[in-house]
């Protein structure tokens, strides 16, 4: 079935686009809605999207792959995104990473057979002074270590927090 | 005009030009990729750079507009540095499978490769690769040869408007991927993209593994589409080769750009109708009287015999160049014959329409400034004497009517065409007419510029030019293309003053 | 205790909160600027000295007085995508004293005449994102934003714009394409923002913290803010140190304040005690330095005299157990990561390096690595269309000379010479 935006969508998206003088600065944005409501930017989303902004799917599609947090792939409900650049890594962002595929049982890029978890080793998230940092979906969490990724991951599955 | 130096040269130049169109004019090659007269400023392929005294980086010639006094040096130590590294980056990752490349003697990869670097590569690491595939129904994509000047997705998006393809991803990982194959399919103009291509990344799906391109000769001609005269390269053979027998044939038909008309690309079907010339099946192959084939010298004779009469009527043809009508018309002025011009055959324009004309002829304009009457206005007459002139193509339906009707209803008639149609199996007599790219010709299109398409081939299957037949004077077509202008624009003109951009009247 | 520009939450905790904020003395700075003639204010910002806090340093006063008097819509925009490795202080400038910026941004924009202003903030910064948005609503009740600013006949909108995970973005054309929905990939200059910039309109974008000095700047003049910092570099600057140190964070501190100050007081000195064996000062972009630059004044001039740059002001600390190869080479994945791919030789340089980089890292690397590496580096400098390719080269080649034996060691050895280093891949 087609994907379609809903009234709510609808109403939300013209918010959006009061702030903008034109149709393609919705683009960022827009992706970024869609996102949030259908998981993951798929082809039929960018189609979509593109389709509701009135210009061409080559626009959306050059736009939606090029920014890395558009996911062009389903990711599970946890999106663990382990900052591994310079700041975390000299405070041991490896170790983590390491730790979560132990826990999880996959690769960076990969996505856990229940669909709970995606792990992603991701580039600077200006969060170098409490390195080092992994933002699950929206949220930071900081200053980690093992032990607090081994705590962090049983908080997720128990479902104790809001991310 | 402002006063620039380059490479210690001083040369007076328009202000406002960019250092790479300046250097052009003035006959100073800057290598480039992504620049396209036509298209955007892109600035991205980074071969253009030259160095600007005064500036502390190398800058590209494509986007920096010179100024007065500005001194430039564009073979520098520092410049053929800079190629040298901006090859290398662009080579990293290509396949250079030039062995299998139908780019390959026209690539300007090779080109400049040879001309500017010619380096060994130090990468030592597996290269990405990507799908090779058909795009559309006459495009394909190789994308591991692309070296993403983005020519294609500008042309797509500035000039067509139609977006079929974009670049995905970013960093090394940027590619070329078609997001509507259909589209590509129902673009008039999207084979243009292949002709814009610097590399072998875009080709015709017709041409791949056919024929190289150091096999063919290219030649400057003027497209007979439409009225629209664009100027193309028409690629025929130039050798026979081993597994393939075909000689003297097109072998492809693309773009030569011609500024002066604003032109720098043309439609599909003008491209691909280089297969109606093609067509040795329907070619008339010697003169024919009454069914029967005759030689040469029979043909001129009986011409002479059934031209000798007092009402003889000519009827001249939008489709074939200025030399062919105008020596027609002179035998006809000769003998008191009248003169009729066919109305030309139209045809809805397409979407977009950009470089495309209504008219489907290449010469309507030349027959509308002699005034000539259309043959509409002809009287039921029967002539003693008539001849049509048509050629590859059509005219008008009704004109088409009108000049059967005259053929049947003349005592003798002739028709001098290159592909026997419905008038030549309805006269007395055919004669072989040559294709466009059998001799040189001249157009005037429909924004009044005359121009010149030369020859490719010789004459083929006895087809002559019409003078030769009609037993007239001239020692060639351009003997011809003066007198016209003499005599119908009251100009001083041949060939070489033509040009190869041609003239506006 | 040094005087404090930026970090009003050292003052009052809850300062995000415009009444709080208002205690404090906040949109004075806005009331005295509507009172002045926007020319005035380009003077005075010119006359502080004040220069850009994103990495360029170069002087805000001029940049705004760029921009073309006159009718027509023009756009002020605060480049807070905050992505340059090792810095995050913009984050805590917004998150923490968000009106500050705000009231940067209406001054700002009635001084260049610009009546629409976009915060383009990083999109992992959503969180942030919030916080500023609900201060933004608050300045709207109160007055400061929309219609008629405090009866001063000035309209200013402002709005967030939400970026999507790419560092190009944070040089500002690759920003204002991102800003009109496109990809990020940098413009040709000339024409510069201020001629065609957002949506072709004349614009200026300066950093979040270039804009929160502005409110204090114009409420306590100039004179003010030149007392602080050395001559031509004044003002306040917040340092984001990270990396090796025992109490890594943000500090506002005068600029000017030596490294060694921030490093060994500010950020309580190296993690047990260890030796320093390389400090980056302005981000991942600014050449690297050694413990003999320890007393270098952190501020422009100083900084670029020893070759290096203040950046983005964000310090990390390497400590004797960093291997500079693997460091290193982690960097050079972030640049051909986030290289935009448009023009060809950071495109394809960035990767190149880091794959020459990884080799050697790897134990793989060969002879003639090294020699290759620097003539690749001279091959991106200054040859392409953004400074992205010149910042990997920043970055790459000056570690790569300094540390040339720790290289050459991996080559030959095909092994690190650091031992109890914390592996980074």
């Amino acid at each position: 079935m087609a994907l379609r935006f809903d009234e709510s969508d609808v109403k939300k998206l013209e918010e959006i686009r009061a702030k903008y003088p034109n149709n393609q600065a919705c683009t960022l944005p827009f992706l970024h809605y869609a996102q949030d409501k259908f998981g993951y930017v798929s082809m039929d989303v960018i189609k979509l999207v593109a389709q509701t902004l009135n210009l061409p799917v080559a626009h959306v599609l050059s736009v939606a792959t090029f920014y890395t947090m558009y996911n062009k792939k389903p990711v599970g409900k946890y999106h663990l995104q382990v900052c591994t650049n310079i700041s975390c890594s000299l405070l041991g962002a490896r170790k983590l990473v390491d730790k979560l595929e132990e826990l999880l049982g996959i690769k960076p890029g990969e996505t856990t057979e229940d669909g709970m978890f995606t792990l992603t080793e991701v580039e600077c998230l200006g969060s170098c002074g409490t390195a080092p940092v992994i933002q699950v979906n929206e949220t930071y969490f900081e200053n980690l270590d093992e032990k607090k990724v081994e705590d962090l991951i049983e908080s997720l599955r128990k479902g104790e927090l809001d991310v | 005009m402002i006063s620039i130096k380059i490479n210690d040269r001083e040369y007076q130049v328009e202000e406002g030009k960019t250092i790479l169109e300046a250097a052009k004019e003035i006959g100073i090659e800057i290598p480039h990729y992504c620049y396209h007269p036509a298209l955007s400023i892109a600035g991205n392929c980074r071969m253009c750079l030259v160095e600007v005294k005064g500036m502390p980086k190398p800058m590209t010639a494509c986007s920096t507009r010179v100024s007065d006094g500005m001194e430039i040096y564009t073979d520098s130590e520092l410049v053929k540095e800079a190629r040298k590294g901006v090859l290398e980056f662009i080579l990293l990752d290509h396949p250079v499978d030039c062995p299998i490349c139908d780019k390959s003697g026209e690539c300007k990869l090779q080109d400049y490769y040879f001309e500017h670097s010619a380096q060994k590569s130090r990468y030592e690491f597996p290269k990405e690769r990507h799908k090779v595939e058909k795009i559309s129904k006459k495009i394909y994509l190789n994308p591991n040869r692309c070296v993403l000047c983005t020519r294609c997705v500008r042309f797509l998006r500035e000039i067509t408007k139609t977006n079929e393809l974009t670049t995905v991803e970013r960093g090394s990982h940027s590619h070329i991927v078609c997001v509507d194959p259909e589209g590509l399919d129902n673009n008039p103009f999207a084979s243009n993209i292949s002709d814009i291509c610097p590399v072998g990344a875009l080709g015709l799906n017709e041409f791949r593994f056919k024929k190289r391109v150091w096999f063919t000769k290219k030649v400057k001609a003027i497209c007979q589409g439409c009225a629209a005269g664009c100027n193309i390269y028409v690629d025929v053979s130039n050798r026979k080769q081993l597994l393939d027998g075909d000689d003297d044939e097109i072998v492809r038909i693309h773009t030569a750009e011609n500024g002066k008309l604003g032109q720098y690309f043309i439609c599909d079907e003008g491209r691909y109708s280089y297969k109606l010339y093609n067509d040795k099946e329907n070619r008339v192959k010697a003169p024919v009287l009454d069914g029967e084939e005759v030689d040469f010298e029979k043909a001129v004779e009986v011409l002479k015999e059934k031209a000798n009469v007092r009402k003889g009527v000519v009827i001249l043809s939008p489709l074939h160049s200025i030399e062919e009508n105008y020596a027609a018309y002179l035998f006809a002025r000769e003998r008191g014959f009248d003169v009729f011009r066919p109305s030309s055959f139209r045809k809805d324009l397409p979407e977009p329409a950009l470089f495309i004309e209504e008219k489907k002829s290449p010469n309507d304009r030349m027959l509308k400034l002699m005034k000539l009457p259309k043959v509409s206005e002809i009287e039921e007459i029967d002539y003693d004497f008539a001849l049509f002139l048509h050629n590859v193509g059509k005219v008008h339906s009704k004109s088409e009517v009108r000049i059967l009707s005259v053929l049947k209803r003349a005592t003798f008639s002739v028709v001098f065409e290159p592909m026997l149609t419905d008038f030549g199996k309805n006269a007395n007599m055919v004669l072989p007419a040559p294709i466009f790219v059998e001799e040189n010709g001249c157009y005037i299109n429909g924004k009044n510029f005359v121009q010149h398409s030369n020859k490719a081939l010789d004459y083929m299957y006895g087809a002559k030019p019409i003078w030769e037949f009609l037993g007239m004077d001239f020692k060639s077509e351009e003997e011809v293309f003066i007198q016209f202008a003499k005599e119908q624009l009251d100009k001083d003109l041949n060939y070489q003053k033509l040009g190869t951009e041609g003239f506006e009247l | 205790m040094s005087e404090i520009v930026l970090f009003k939450q050292l003052l009052d905790p809850e300062v995000r909160n415009i009444e709080n904020y208002i205690k404090l003395g906040g949109y004075e700075g806005l009331k005295k600027a509507l009172s002045m003639q926007p020319d005035d204010i380009v003077n005075e910002v010119k006359r502080s000295n004040l220069r850009g806090r994103g990495g360029a340093g170069f002087p805000t006063g001029l940049k705004w007085s760029f921009m073309p008097k006159g009718e027509g819509q023009k756009y002020f925009v605060c480049n807070a995508d905050e992505g340059e490795p090792g810095t995050f202080k913009d984050r805590y400038i917004m998150s923490e004293n968000p009106h500050q910026l705000i009231e940067g941004m209406v001054i700002g924009g009635y001084a260049i005449d610009a009546t629409v202003g976009y915060i383009y903030i990083r999109g992992e910064f959503e969180f942030v994102a919030k916080i500023l948005q609900k201060a933004i609503d608050e300045a709207y009740e109160k007055g400061f934003l929309g219609k008629n600013i405090l009866n001063s006949g000035f309209d200013f909108d402002l709005y967030i714009h939400l970026g999507a995970g790419a560092y190009i973005c944070g040089e500002e054309t690759g920003l204002i394409n991102s800003l009109e929905g496109k990809t990020g990939q940098p413009r040709l200059k000339p024409p510069f923002p201020a001629q065609y910039g957002l949506f072709g309109k004349p614009t200026t974008v300066n950093n979040v913290e270039t804009i929160a000095c502005v409110p204090d700047i114009i409420k306590k003049g100039s004179d003010w803010f030149l007392s602080i910092g050395p001559d031509k570099n004044n003002g306040t600057k917040i340092y984001a140190v990270s990396g090796h140190v025992n109490n890594p964070g943000v500090f506002e501190l005068p600029m000017g304040t030596p490294l060694r100050e921030i490093i060994y007081e500010h950020a309580g000195g190296i993690i047990g005690g260890k030796k320093l064996k390389a400090v980056i000062p302005g981000g991942s972009s600014a050449p690297v330095l050694g413990p003999e630059h320890l007393d270098i004044p952190m501020d422009f001039d100083s900084l670029k005299n020893v070759g290096s740059m203040l950046g983005s002001g964000a310090i990390i600390v390497m400590s004797e157990d960093t291997c500079i190869v693997e460091a290193y080479t982690r960097l050079a994945k972030f640049y051909a990561h986030e290289s935009c791919g448009q023009c060809t030789p950071c495109r394809e340089g960035t990767a190149w390096l880091y794959k020459i980089l990884k080799r050697i890292e790897d134990g793989e690397g060969k002879k003639g690595d090294i020699d290759l590496i620097l003539d690749i580096c001279g091959k991106i400098m200054g040859r392409t269309i953004c400074p992205l390719g010149d910042a990997a080269v920043m970055c790459v080649k000056p570690a790569v000379e300094r540390f040339r034996e720790e290289f050459e060691y991996h080559i030959e050895h095909k092994k690190c010479m650091v031992e109890n280093k914390i592996p980074i891949f």
